[in-house]
């Protein structure tokens, strides 16, 4: 598997965000402390870069989100590579499977779906693996508590990933264009 | 009032302690690899007994390497509300599958000394975890973790891992939090003095508000990042830098007799622990 320059940057400077906005919430930065990790934006940069740098890029994203929170956690419930690493994977690689389907129509559109798909994802399978492995903490009964905050969460994602997309393509995208 | 901007600086990936102890010595090879064997063996242990000779284990690693032993419990402390949620979770949620006297019932709610004991079993397994990862960052540098990964790595170059790129892409990563950290709190304090919503006071129930909350701050910060990376992508590019095959190192990573006894420690412990249960 060859890795382009450009995929090995894009993947390291995104990472890098992920680690921040994950080492932000444990200094108590934004509430809502689902999974540990910021879980309302974590996420997002995963999603951002598997868009710009491709699948590749994502899985290697997922993979350090996963590790990352592996490593943040505090409660033992994260701990197990299963529920923390594992699905987090997948967060990196399905925004851009959906970016691309839609990638013919508007662009930013095409990437605020990706953004939500990522948070769902996460959430979807997160959720999934502590019903498997922990029900003592999470049962399947127990899961319908969350889906408000989870559809709270695609939508922000879905905003913020549009938006970043968006400018990003407005400001490189537009260079070079001239009006004469 | 500037420390509501300022704790970004802050921001550590596990504190590194010099203290030049051997355990510090070890190649950083044998200190993943064993310290990989001990959590697997911490994750199989389900008596107590066990877990409390493993916690003897990873304290007297502790003071092997000369990291004051009351610095190292410090993790536990930030660790407590966080597990109290989960321990009351776990309290309401085990009663039916556990065995053994009943101490109180109501409802649908049972608590069991069987419950009790695999409760006091998982305190101890993250007590375990969290020292025994602690210690391992307190003991070597990101750096050397990074080489460490990347030389672990190579083996699987065959079945197309790319070792050396994802060696990179954490040593990037890693080298530009700080970067971006300063970045972040610089946008927090332009965006504050233009008025824009402070994310402490914002409803976060409502998706459009977070968006807005959080729109001022991720953007600018995505973008900044996106122009840092052109820019190393630029320079990268005109030195000709290209991944793969021959490349060498600057740094080589040699190994002693003692990380090969550290690893065969390691393994006797996992290897006995999997035949005893």
């Amino acid at each position: 598997m060859q890795l382009s320059v450009r995929q090995i940057v894009i993947a390291g400077v995104f990472g890098a965000i992920v680690i921040l906005l994950g080492s932000i919430q444990v200094l108590g930065f934004p509430p809502i402390p689902i999974p540990p990790g910021n879980a309302t934006t974590v996420h997002i940069p995963v999603s951002v870069g598997s868009i710009l740098g491709g699948p590749v890029v994502g899985g290697i994203l997922g993979l350090l989100y996963g590790i990352f929170s592996w490593f943040q956690d505090t409660t033992g419930v994260f701990k197990d590579p299963l529920i923390s690493v594992l699905p987090r994977i997948f967060v990196g690689l399905t925004p851009v499977l959906a970016y691309r389907a839609l990638a013919g129509g508007n662009k930013v559109v095409a990437a605020g779906v990706g953004g939500a798909v990522g948070a769902l994802t996460n959430t979807i399978l997160v959720v999934a693996m502590l019903n498997i492995r922990r029900p003592d903490i999470l049962p399947f009964a127990a899961d319908s508590v969350l889906i408000p905050v989870a559809l709270i969460e695609a939508v922000a994602a879905a905003i913020l990933s549009g938006a970043v997309v968006g400018a990003w393509n407005a400001a490189e995208g537009g260079r070079g264009k001239s009006s004469l | 009032m500037a420390s509501e901007f300022e704790f970004l600086r802050n921001i550590t990936i596990g504190q590194y302690i010099p203290t030049g102890s051997p355990v510090h010595r070890l190649d950083p090879r044998a200190k993943i690899m064993a310290g990989g064997l001990l959590v697997l063996t911490i994750s199989f242990c389900n008596s107590i007994i066990a877990n409390l000779l493993l916690l003897g284990l990873i304290l007297g690693i502790a003071i092997l390497s000369r990291i004051p032993v009351s610095y190292t419990l410090r993790v536990l402390r930030l660790a407590i509300p966080a597990m109290t949620v989960v321990l009351i979770l776990q309290l309401l949620f085990l009663g039916r599958s556990a065995t053994g006297t009943v101490y109180f019932e109501w409802g649908w709610i049972r608590i069991t000394q069987g419950g009790i004991a695999t409760i006091v079993v998982n305190i101890l397994r993250v007590f375990n975890l969290l020292i025994l990862t602690g210690l391992i960052t307190m003991t070597s540098t990101t750096t050397e973790l990074t080489h460490g990964l990347e030389y672990l790595l190579n083996p699987f170059r065959r079945i197309g891992i790319p070792a050396h790129e994802i060696a990179l892409i954490f040593t990037i990563a890693l080298r530009f939090v700080p970067t971006f950290a300063q970045e972040l709190e610089n946008i927090m304090k332009a965006q504050a003095s233009r008025g824009a919503t402070s994310l402490i006071g914002a409803r976060l129930w409502r998706p459009d508000k977070l968006a807005r909350a959080y729109l001022p701050l991720m953007v600018p910060l995505f973008l900044n990042a996106l122009r840092r990376a052109e820019d190393l992508i630029a320079a990268m590019e005109a030195r000709c830098y290209i991944s793969g095959e021959g490349r060498t190192k600057f740094v080589v990573l040699q190994s002693h007799l003692q990380d090969y006894i550290v690893v065969a420690i390691a393994a006797l412990i996992f290897g006995l622990v999997l035949y005893l249960t």
